[in-house]
């Protein structure tokens, strides 16, 4: 990373322009309200991270000085410390523009009785629900409201666009589907700066290759949001969710996330292991939410998959042959030069 | 090398892969396999081969590359829109020997199937443990796993259950290199860019996929069945996007209208209430305990009943039995084989709009047809807004071809410029290859174009499908046309 190579654009000023920075960018992010833990070090999301606040620092520095600055510069200083540390090898030196997506946000058409939704990336899904709701219908992932789950209200303060990044799972997945069951199209910047759009904005479609689809769950390493065309749902008719809260998370717990999914005949022996460090949980999906110290594990399971946070490069890791070999291939024909949020998969050669 | 430069050689060697009986060749194939159920367009393949197992795919994928001949993956053929259509000659490879159920876990519901199983045959191997497998669309007594895999098919059913990439989780396939490779896995969302939907609808055109693990969905534990009369489409339409907007999703919502009831008076001499131009046929269910199901039900009827009175329907028809129930759906599952009655040639179309747009699509579809001299009868999936305008006429006469080809365009026209999609289920293939201009930009149809090179740089895997203006292709379109006069 080098100093002073991270600029902050705010994407207030129409895709014209947005077009214009992401064309002439050579590594591009999203910022705004978004997970965070889950990314490996590798990611450009934390090269960013120094660059701003590297650039915090430097403000602080030309203000006076008193107690609190030297606190806050201290603090600054401890942070970005951890994150050379941990991005140390992982970055290169090429300068990397972070998009705010807070101001591309709100609904661009909404047909309740078409149940077909057209929101800008920026928009956060609680506020996404609220005016779903005053039509009657919604996106099926639990409220915090319906559901009280922990993870719920992490949830409705994310972006769409976030969201689709991760497809982490809800507790309605089993009965309603996931993120990638209800896109139904996209529109999205391209490296090059034009827009492309995919899908349909209706609720049946085969037109065309289901790329859409295929950006739900690729944090953000293959194309820039702008818009998403989601299905909803009627809300009075939500089925019951199988998702459960076991415990709470501490204040002060600072152990890793660890979401597993296994196959259903599994799913009993995993709720067994340590039951303690169980979170929450969906029958419906056998899937759970747990916490563990950095670096252990809990047990594997065939066909299983886990997903965390706070073990660095193991946050995710994808080791089957075929698809890291195809997801080279993806990435090398929709981003060949790796301006998307590079080094989220860790897919550059030997890596994986 | 295109068909008319494969030779004896080629069809000898292609007897060493597999075994002599199982190539097939000469006039009767050719005429077998020059087209699949879209039979506008058609081009003779120079051989059909027979394998068995993944291996055997990749072995006569290899030879093809080596010797630059095309191949196309068939299934049953029941496609509709030339998916199958070996478009520039070469090699059929037709799943017809690859029927094997693999593996039943019915505690985890996947099974894993070689893909030349019959749709209908994966629910019947699970019936006993009160599953099955949900796509269901018309052809599923003979269409196969793989071709629904490739057109990513729907069916009645879907407006609820979704359509066959919702319930594919892994793929082992033959890629355009002739390398098996084999994608997702057992428990569904796993991390990483998600593959399985890209090769699931793609046609077969960026590999074909041998073996599919599915999803097993269990039976219902209460249906409630209706089928309404209405006297006028317009009526049944409106009462469509009324039931949705009411919060109510059944599982399928048919419409039929006054041409199919035609058909099916003539052929089966069904009789409906006096007056009636459309049915709707409304299934609701629920997969609940049986004593929560019953309820959830009945609440749903009670709300879909409503909304029909309220839209003057004619008459509600409740099946109160299995039997009845079968009934009810024999005039939607009769209703396109009956069109047989009115013409020699029927064209079954695919559009989706909007469901708010039914009323003002239908009225476009009639005007349409009837101007341009062509018989139209609608039989379709409202709840979806995916419509099959199906028209009727006589294939004999280039004329009326030529007339009904441009009722269909303008009517796939229509539903894009009503917000909708120039397919629901039947794909691209051949038939729709430049109507994707209507629907995607320059720029979109790139994006779809590096997709495509993800799996697919070269142009004998199923070429001149779902990608328009591929080079080699252009020239050929005339001759399918020519073909099929």
């Amino acid at each position: 990373m080098v100093e002073g190579h991270t600029r902050l654009y705010r994407a207030e000023f129409g895709l014209e322009a947005l077009a214009q920075v992401i064309k002439e960018s050579e590594v591009v992010t999203t910022y705004g309200f978004e997970l965070d833990g889950f990314r490996r070090p590798s990611s450009a999301k934390h090269w960013a991270q120094i660059g701003l606040l590297e650039q915090r620092r430097n403000a602080f520095l030309r203000q006076p000085s008193s107690p609190e600055r030297t606190d806050q510069l201290n603090h600054l200083e401890v942070e970005l410390s951890t994150l050379r540390q941990q991005t140390e090898g992982h970055d290169d030196a090429r300068s990397v523009t972070v998009i705010d997506l807070r101001d591309r946000v709100g609904i661009v058409d909404f047909s309740a009785e078409d149940q077909v939704v057209t929101v800008r990336a920026g928009t956060r899904l609680w506020d996404l629900q609220q005016e779903l709701a005053q039509k009657g219908q919604t996106l099926p992932c639990l409220t915090s409201a319906h559901s009280g789950l922990e993870f719920a209200v992490t949830y409705e303060n994310l972006m769409v666009c976030h969201l689709i990044d991760f497809n982490l799972p809800h507790g309605l997945e089993g009965q309603c589907g996931s993120w990638r069951d209800w896109l139904l199209g996209a529109a999205i910047f391209r490296p090059d700066g034009s827009i492309a759009r995919c899908g349909s904005r209706v609720v049946k479609n085969v037109a065309g290759y289901d790329i859409h689809k295929m950006i739900v769950g690729s944090r953000g390493t293959l194309t820039f949001p702008i818009e998403f065309v989601f299905r909803t749902f009627p809300a009075a008719s939500l089925p019951k969710s199988e998702a459960k809260q076991h415990r709470t998370r501490t204040a002060t717990e600072t152990h890793a996330l660890w979401i597993q999914r296994v196959q259903p005949t599994d799913f009993p022996n995993v709720l067994r292991e340590e039951p303690d460090q169980i979170l929450e949980s969906d029958a419906a999906t056998s899937t759970i939410w747990a916490t563990v110290e950095p670096g252990a594990h809990r047990n594997r399971y065939p066909g299983d998959w886990v997903l965390r946070t706070g073990c660095a490069e193991d946050n995710v890791r994808i080791t089957d042959r075929d698809q890291v070999e195809a997801m080279r291939q993806t990435k090398a024909r929709l981003d060949p030069d790796d301006k998307f949020n590079p080094g989220e998969f860790g897919l550059e050669a030997g890596t994986a | 090398m295109s068909s008319a430069t494969v030779d004896r050689q080629f069809i000898h060697d292609l007897g060493l892969i597999l075994d002599p009986g199982r190539v097939l060749e000469g006039a009767s194939i050719e005429r077998a396999y020059d087209c699949d159920a879209y039979t506008i367009d058609k081009s003779p393949p120079s051989a059909v081969v027979l394998p068995v197992s993944t291996e055997e795919v990749r072995d006569v994928v290899g030879y093809c590359i080596e010797k630059g001949v095309p191949f196309t993956p068939r299934g049953a053929g029941t496609g509709l829109s030339g998916g199958a259509l070996p478009a520039l000659g070469g090699v059929v490879i037709a799943s017809k020997r690859m029927t094997q159920i693999l593996s039943i876990d019915i505690p985890n519901r996947r099974m894993t199937a070689q893909t030349g199983a019959v749709n209908k045959r994966l629910s019947e191997a699970v019936a006993h443990a009160g599953l099955h497998f949900a796509p269901d669309p018309s052809s599923q007594t003979v269409s196969t796993l793989g071709g629904n895999i490739a057109e990513n098919s729907g069916g009645p059913h879907t407006l609820k259950y979704g359509v066959t990439a919702n319930h594919v989780v892994a793929v082992k396939m033959v890629d355009p290199r002739g390398v098996i490779r084999t994608f997702g896995t057992l428990t569904t969302n796993a991390p990483g860019y998600d593959l399985v939907s890209i090769l699931v609808g793609s046609e077969g055109t960026l590999g074909i996929i041998t073996e599919a693990t599915i999803k097993l969905t269990p039976n219902p534990t209460a249906v409630a069945t209706l089928l309404i009369a209405f006297a006028e489409v317009r009526q049944a339409t409106e009462t469509v996007a009324e039931i949705i907007s009411r919060g109510v999703i059944p599982a399928a919502m048919e419409l039929m209208d006054h041409g199919i009831l035609d058909a099916l008076r003539l052929a089966f001499d069904f009789q409906y209430p006096q007056g009636s131009k459309a049915l709707l046929l409304i299934e609701l269910d629920s997969t609940l305990a049986s004593f929560e199901a019953k309820d959830a039900v009945a609440m749903e009827q009670a709300i879909v009943e409503d909304v029909c009175q309220s839209h003057h329907a004619l008459e509600i028809r409740v099946a109160a039995s299995e039997a009845e129930r079968a009934h009810l759906w024999t005039a939607r599952k009769k209703g396109i084989g009956a069109m047989g009655r009115l013409a020699p040639t029927i064209v079954t179309h695919d559009g989706v709009i909007p469901r708010s747009k039914l009323p003002e699509m239908l009225d476009f579809v009639y005007a349409t047809a009837a101007e341009a001299g062509i018989g139209v009868a609608n039989l379709f999936h409202a709840g979806d807004g995916n419509l099959h305008p199906c028209l009727y006429f006589d294939d004999r006469d280039p004329a009326q071809v030529e007339r009904a080809i441009r009722v269909g365009e303008l009517i796939t026209h229509r539903c894009v410029e009503l917000g909708g999609s120039i397919s629901g289920e039947h794909g691209i293939g051949v038939e729709k290859l430049d109507l994707m201009h209507a629907m995607f930009s320059p720029n979109d149809l790139l994006l779809q174009s590096n997709v495509r090179q993800i799996f697919n740089t070269g142009s004998l895997c199923n070429p001149c499908k779902v990608i328009p203006n591929q080079k080699s292709c252009v020239e050929h379109r005339k001759r399918w046309r020519g073909a099929a006069w």
